[in-house]
C-alpha cells in the first residue's frame, strides 16, 4: 500500500460510519451542546454558554426528582408484572394440550401491533370514571358500586399507566419467552419425568435456567423502553393528576417542547441516558458471566 | 358605515354547514373539498388553498387588489377556524389574493407557532394567537408592531374607511391585552388586532331556578334572583346553589350542581378567579391592570399568600361530590360542555359561549335553548387578604374581580412578505358584517368585543332569549376583569398552576403545599429566564396604554 493512501477497509466502512454519525452520534453531540447552553426561541441565534448550569437546575428541581420517582415505580412495577405474566403465559402456551393454542398465540400478540398513542386513548376511555367499562366490570364482579377516578387520582393513575403498558407489551415478551421454551430440547424433560419431578421442580431446574439469558435480556430491553415511556402517558394521563405520572422522559418533553427550555430538557435527557447506561453496565457486569458464559 | 351580511338563508356555522352550502349551490364543490381537507389535516402539515370559494355577498367598496399575493394564515382548526373558509375566502375572492390556511390544534398554538419561528421555518404571514401567549413571539422578534398600520386611519374608522374600528373595542382588550413590549426598545406597542372578546362568567339553568326558587328560598333564606347578572354575589351563595341542585332528580335524570374545569385548557382560571376574589394588592385599578401575580419590584410570586391558599381550599371543597359530579378533580373543558349541553348541569363558570351552546340545536338538549339559561358575573367577596398589611380586611361592599381570560387576536408575522395584504385581511375579519357573521353563525367560539355589537339589532335579536343577564354579565365582566399574565414564559407559569392544582385536588398536596410549590416553580422560572428582563415585562404589561 502506498504511504499516505487511505486503507481500503476505511472506504468500505465510510458510508455506514457517516450514516451512523449523522443519525446517531451527531444528535447526541448536539444534545450535549444544547445542555451546556441556554437555548430558547429568544436566544436561538446566539444562546449563552451556561456550563453545568442546566444540570445544577435539574438537581434543584423537585419535578426532576418526582420524575425519577415515577420512573422507578413504573420500571419496578412494569418489569415485575410483565415478566411474571409473560412467563406464565409462555409456559401455558408451551403446553401442547391447550385447545386453540395457535389462535391464542396470534390473539395474544395483537396488542403489540397497536400504536401506543392509540392504546393510550383506548385505555383512557376504558378507565373513564364516567361510565367506563373497567369501573363497570369491577362493579359487576364485586357487586358494589365501584367508581374509581382512574386518571384523576395519583395512585389509580399510576396503576392505569402500568396496566396499559403491561397490556401492550406483555404479549411481546410472551412470544419471545415462548420461543425460548419451545427451543429447549426434550431430553431433560424426559429425564425429569422418570425422576417424578413436579412441575415447579421442572420449571426451576430445567425451563428457567434454559431461558434465563433471554429473560434477563428481554427485561433489560423492556426496562429501557419503560424508562423512555412517553406515548401512553401522553394519551392516557398527560403526566397528571398534578405530576403523579410524569416520568423523567415526559418531563424532559414538557420542558423542551411545551415551554421551549430546550437546553434544560436536553440536560434532563442526558441525566436519564447516563443513568440508563450505568444501570445496564452494572447489570451486565453482575450477570454477564452467568448469562453469556463470558 | 358597516357592511352587513343579511343572507339568513345560508347560516354557515360550522364546517358541517359547508355541505349545506354545496347542496344549495352557493359554494363550489371544489372549494368545499378543499375546506374539508384542510380541516382534517394535522398541525404543521395542514395547509389548504382556499382560493376558489365563491363569495356569497357583494362586498365593501374600495377593496384593494392583491392579485399576485399569497397569504399564509396560522390558526386553530376545526369549527373554530371555519371563518377562514367563509369570511376570509370572501376577502380572497374580492382582492384576488390566494390564501393558505395552516390549521393547528387550538390548545397547541403556542408550541407549534413558536417552533416554526424558532427553527427558522416559518412561512406565516399572520397568526391567530391567544393574547396571553404572545409575549414569547414578540420577545423573539417574530411579530411586528401594528401601531403604524392602525394609525393610518382615524381610530374610529370602519373597514371601508381604512380603519379597524379600534376605538369601539372594550377598554381592557384595546388598551392592554393587545399591547406587548418591543424587546429592542422596551417600549409598548400594539401587536394584535382583536378577534375575540373572551372573559369568564357564570351560566345557569334559569328554568330550574324558577321552578325550584321557592324551595331554595325556604332552605337557604334568600331568593334565587333570576335575570340578575350580579347574583350570586358571593362564593358561599354560589356554593349554596351548587349544593341545592347537586344530585337532584330533574326531568328523569340526575343533575349536578356545578363543576370546575380541573384538567388541561382553562383549568388555571378556576384557581385564579378565586385568588383575585380574595386578594387585595394595591388599588382595584392596579389589580384590574393585571398586577396580581408578582411583587412588581422584587418579582416574588404572590400566589402563595393567604388569598391563594383560600382560593385553593375553595377549589378543593367545591370539587367534592357535595357540589359537583363524581370525580370532578379530572373534569375538563369538554366534560363541562358535555354536562351542560346534555342538560345535567345547574350552573358553572367559563367563557360566555356556554349560553350560545344552549342555542345550538346540533348539540344542546336543554329544553327551550338559550331561553332556559342566564348569565352572571363571577362572584366576589368583601373579605380580602391585604398584601400591604398581611392580614384579612373587610371591604365596605362586595367586590367583584373576574378575569379576562385568554382571548384571541391576529398577529402580523415578521416573516411576512406581504404585510399590507395581511393587515388588510385582519381588518376585514375583525370588523363590520364579518363580526356579526362570525359571532352568530359560529356557535360557541368567538365573543363580542366591540361596544357596537351589543346594540346591533341582529346580535341583540340572537341573544334576546338569554338577555338581559347574558349581555350584562359580559359587559360588566369586561369592565371589572383582571387580564392574564402576559410576560415571556407565561405558558410555563400557567402550566405550573395546572400541575399543582391537580395535586391539591387529588389530595397528594394540601392547599398550602400546592400554592407554595407553584410559587417555588414560578420563582425558578423567573430566575431561569432572567429576573430583570421579566420584571421590565411585568411592569410594562400591567399598565394600560393609549394609541396616539
Amino acid at each position: 500500500m502506498r504511504r499516505g493512501a487511505v486503507p481500503e477497509w476505511v472506504l468500505y466502512l465510510a458510508p455506514a460510519m457517516i450514516l451512523i454519525l449523522a443519525i446517531s452520534i451527531f444528535p447526541l453531540g448536539y444534545a450535549v451542546w444544547l445542555a451546556v447552553h441556554n437555548w430558547s426561541p429568544l436566544t436561538a441565534a446566539n444562546p449563552p454558554f451556561v456550563g453545568a448550569g442546566n444540570f445544577e437546575s435539574a438537581f434543584n428541581d423537585p419535578r426532576f426528582f418526582n420524575g425519577i420517582r415515577v420512573t422507578v415505580i413504573l420500571l419496578a412495577g412494569g418489569l415485575f408484572l410483565q415478566g411474571t405474566i409473560a412467563l406464565g403465559l409462555a409456559l401455558l402456551l408451551a403446553r401442547k394440550d391447550i385447545i386453540g393454542r395457535r389462535a391464542l398465540m396470534v390473539i395474544a400478540f395483537l396488542p403489540a401491533f397497536i400504536n401506543p398513542i392509540a392504546t393510550g386513548y383506548i385505555f383512557r376511555l376504558l378507565f373513564s370514571p364516567q361510565g367506563g367499562p373497567i369501573n363497570a366490570f369491577l362493579s359487576a364482579i364485586t357487586q358494589q358500586d365501584i367508581n374509581i377516578d382512574w386518571v384523576g387520582k395519583s395512585g389509580p393513575a399510576l396503576i392505569a399507566v402500568l396496566v396499559t403498558d403491561t397490556w401492550q407489551w406483555t404479549p411481546f415478551l410472551t412470544v419471545v419467552f415462548l420461543a425460548g421454551i419451545i427451543s429447549i430440547r426434550s431430553e431433560p424433560y424426559e429425564a425429569a419425568l422418570l425422576d417424578r419431578a413436579n412441575p415447579w421442580q421442572v420449571f426451576r431446574a430445567i425451563t428457567f435456567p434454559a431461558i434465563v439469558s433471554l429473560f434477563v435480556i428481554m427485561l433489560v430491553i423492556r426496562g429501557i423502553e419503560i424508562v423512555k415511556l412517553f406515548d401512553i402517558i401522553f394519551a392516557l394521563t398527560s403526566g397528571g393528576p398534578g405530576n403523579a405520572t410524569e416520568t423523567l422522559s415526559f418531563y424532559a418533553y414538557q420542558v423542551g417542547f411545551k415551554t421551549f427550555q430546550l437546553s434544560y430538557g436536553a440536560a434532563i435527557a442526558w441525566v436519564l441516558l447516563i443513568a440508563v447506561v450505568i444501570a445496564a453496565m452494572v447489570l451486565f457486569k453482575s450477570f454477564g458471566k452467568k448469562l453469556f458464559n463470558v | 358605515m358597516k357592511t352587513r351580511l343579511t343572507d339568513k338563508s345560508f347560516p354557515i356555522s360550522t364546517l358541517n354547514d359547508l355541505s349545506k352550502g354545496v347542496a344549495a349551490g352557493k359554494l363550489t364543490r371544489r372549494g368545499m373539498l378543499k375546506g374539508l381537507v384542510a380541516a382534517g389535516m394535522s398541525a404543521a402539515t395542514a395547509a389548504a388553498v382556499v382560493k376558489g370559494l365563491k363569495p356569497r355577498k357583494a362586498r365593501a367598496a374600495n377593496m384593494p387588489s392583491y392579485e399576485d399575493v399569497t397569504l399564509t394564515l396560522a390558526q386553530p382548526g376545526g369549527k373554530f377556524g371555519a371563518f377562514a373558509y367563509i369570511e376570509a375566502a370572501d376577502w380572497a375572492e374580492a382582492t384576488g389574493a390566494e390564501l393558505r390556511v395552516v390549521e393547528l390544534p387550538g390548545g397547541e398554538m403556542y408550541e407549534k407557532v413558536l417552533a416554526e419561528f424558532a427553527t427558522g421555518g416559518s412561512s406565516f404571514d399572520m397568526m391567530l394567537m391567544p393574547f396571553n401567549q404572545s409575549a414569547d413571539l414578540v420577545a423573539g422578534g417574530f411579530a411586528v408592531s401594528l401601531d403604524d398600520y392602525i394609525k393610518q386611519a382615524p381610530l374610529s374608522a370602519s373597514y371601508d374607511e381604512g380603519g379597524v374600528e379600534y376605538d369601539s373595542v372594550f377598554p381592557v382588550l384595546r388598551d392592554q391585552v393587545i399591547w406587548s413590549i418591543d424587546p429592542r426598545t422596551e417600549e409598548p406597542h400594539v401587536y394584535h388586532i382583536n378577534f375575540d372578546g373572551d372573559n369568564h362568567q357564570g351560566f345557569y339553568r334559569k328554568d330550574w331556578w324558577i321552578k325550584y326558587g321557592d324551595e331554595f328560598a325556604q332552605k337557604y333564606g334568600y331568593a334565587l334572583e333570576v335575570d340578575n347578572a350580579w347574583f350570586p354575589d358571593t362564593w358561599p351563595k354560589y356554593y349554596d346553589i351548587a349544593e341545592f341542585f347537586n344530585n337532584r332528580e330533574i326531568d328523569g335524570q340526575t343533575v349536578f350542581g356545578h363543576h370546575d374545569i380541573n384538567a388541561t385548557v382553562a383549568s388555571p382560571w378556576h384557581f385564579l378567579w378565586r385568588y383575585t376574589t380574595y386578594l387585595k394588592h394595591g388599588t382595584d385599578e392596579q389589580m384590574r391592570a393585571g398586577d396580581v401575580y408578582f411583587d412588581r419590584e422584587t418579582m416574588e410570586p404572590l400566589i402563595n399568600n393567604e388569598a391563594g391558599v383560600r382560593a385553593m381550599e375553595d377549589l378543593i371543597m367545591s370539587s367534592s361530590e357535595k357540589y359537583s359530579p363524581p370525580n370532578a378533580q379530572s373534569l375538563n373543558w369538554g366534560d363541562l360542555q358535555e354536562y351542560w349541553q346534555s342538560g345535567r348541569l345547574s350552573m358553572g363558570m367559563t367563557w360566555p359561549a356556554m349560553q350560545k351552546i344552549a342555542a345550538d340545536p346540533g348539540r344542546s338538549k336543554i329544553p327551550g335553548g338559550m331561553k332556559s339559561t342566564g348569565g352572571f358575573i363571577i362572584p366576589g367577596s368583601d373579605e380580602v387578604f391585604d398584601t400591604a398589611s398581611g392580614s384579612w380586611v373587610t371591604l365596605p361592599e362586595i367586590r367583584r374581580m373576574p378575569t379576562a381570560s385568554w382571548g384571541w387576536g391576529w398577529m402580523l408575522a415578521s416573516t411576512s412578505e406581504n404585510p399590507d395584504a395581511a393587515y388588510d385581511l385582519m381588518r376585514w375579519l375583525c370588523t363590520g358584517a364579518r363580526r356579526i357573521s362570525i359571532e352568530l353563525r359560529q356557535y360557541a367560539e368567538f365573543e363580542i368585543y366591540h361596544d357596537w355589537e351589543f346594540d346591533d339589532p341582529e346580535i341583540a335579536a340572537f341573544y334576546a332569549d338569554a338577555n338581559p343577564s347574558y349581555f350584562e354579565a359580559q359587559k360588566q365582566s369586561m369592565l371589572l376583569s383582571v387580564p392574564d399574565l402576559r410576560i415571556p414564559g407565561q405558558k410555563q407559569l400557567y402550566d405550573s398552576i395546572v400541575n399543582h392544582k391537580g395535586a391539591a385536588l387529588e389530595g397528594s398536596k394540601t392547599a398550602k403545599e400546592a400554592v407554595d410549590a407553584m410559587a417555588e416553580e414560578w420563582a425558578r422560572v423567573i430566575d431561569q429566564r432572567g429576573k430583570d428582563v421579566l420584571k421590565m415585562w411585568y411592569q410594562k404589561t400591567t399598565q394600560r396604554y393609549t394609541l396616539s
